[in-house]
């Protein structure tokens, strides 16, 4: 079972890079809520304090962003301001060792595919490749 | 023959210097897409990179000699097996295969399985088969057999970018340039 529902890479400006919906039952409606949830969570990682102290180096991974209804949302951010966020299904009761795990590779990927010399910085992700290769890493969370 | 080559490639890739692979796929491609940038026509950027191949080709090829120790090859299919084994195992740190030989023993294709040069290269649709990435490898090899006296023509058949499994160097011998007498003696 899928616990992923939707992944999702922004860019420093808060432009969003790559955005996908991995649930099973997606319906127009739901995408836009999908969207939406996203959206919002950037409102809260911005809100989230900056490195307080100078020796203690900031974690890139910000934790439960906020829990709705049927979700929960994950965040992620690079000292780039690049932000990865996930998006999984309430029920699900991960830990938080495995989505660090899953994040961390998810930003290796992201990696692979923007040192694509062919890639324009800052520019939607349109490679069918790194879909295909998110789309393999959804199932180990 | 393969395995003394096999081993003397691995000898020699471990004595040489080396950096890192991520800094060097890196700058490949900064490079490439620089040229398409300068040329719009993407037939003189892969003359371009054939051209600076040559001129790498011929420098090079002194470096080779010097390291592995390789003395004359005996023909034409002992030089391939030696750039297949030595040559590209020594720069790139990958072993090619020699295949395909013709009747004559005059050409034949190298197939690079893992080519270093396209790590993380994804080709946007409009230059796919038009561009051929690696084709600064057809210019080396053109570039060092020359100096060892023998005029090659090296083209790409297929690249891996392009959708093809893999990349594959077609090479033909078209003449053994003779030693020619330097300008002075009689």
């Amino acid at each position: 079972m899928k616990k992923i529902v939707c992944v999702a890479i922004v860019g420093k400006n808060n432009n969003p890079l790559f955005i996908q919906d991995f649930s099973s039952g997606i319906t127009e409606e739901n995408k836009l809520k999908l969207h939406y949830i996203v959206h919002c969570s950037l409102d809260i990682i911005e809100d989230k304090p900056g490195p307080v102290k100078k020796n203690v180096p900031s974690d890139m991974y910000l934790g439960l962003l906020y829990p709705t209804e049927d979700y929960k949302v994950y965040g992620y951010m690079t000292n780039t301001k690049i932000k990865f966020i996930i998006v999984v299904l309430d029920t699900s009761d991960i830990k938080d060792s495995d989505i660090k795990i899953f994040f961390k590779r998810l930003q290796s990927l992201f990696i692979n595919t923007t040192s694509n010399p062919f890639y324009k910085r800052n520019s939607k992700i349109e490679s069918k490749k790194f879909l295909q290769e998110v789309t393999n890493l959804i199932p180990s969370l | 023959m393969n395995k003394k080559y096999d081993k003397l490639g691995s000898d020699v890739f471990n004595k040489v210097e080396k950096i890192n692979s991520e800094l060097f796929t890196l700058t490949y491609g900064a490079l490439v897409t620089q040229l398409i940038k300068d040329y719009e026509d993407i037939e003189q950027v892969n003359i371009k990179l054939e051209q600076m191949g040559y001129n790498i080709g011929i420098r090079l090829i002194e470096e080779f000699l010097a390291k592995s120790g390789i003395g004359r090859c005996t023909d034409f299919t002992e030089t391939a097996e030696v750039i297949a084994k030595v040559g590209f195992k020594m720069f790139l740190g990958v072993t090619c295969q020699v295949t395909d030989w013709d009747t004559e023993k005059k050409e034949f294709h190298l197939i690079i399985d893992d080519n270093p040069l396209s790590d993380f290269v994804e080709l946007p649709d409009h230059l796919k088969h038009k561009l051929y990435y690696s084709n600064i490898l057809c210019g080396v090899i053109r570039g060092a057999l020359e100096m060892v006296q023998m005029k090659v023509k090296c083209t790409f058949v297929k690249c891996s970018l392009s959708d093809d499994n893999t990349c594959s160097i077609k090479v033909v011998l078209e003449e053994v340039l003779s030693d020619l007498v330097p300008v002075g003696y009689d």
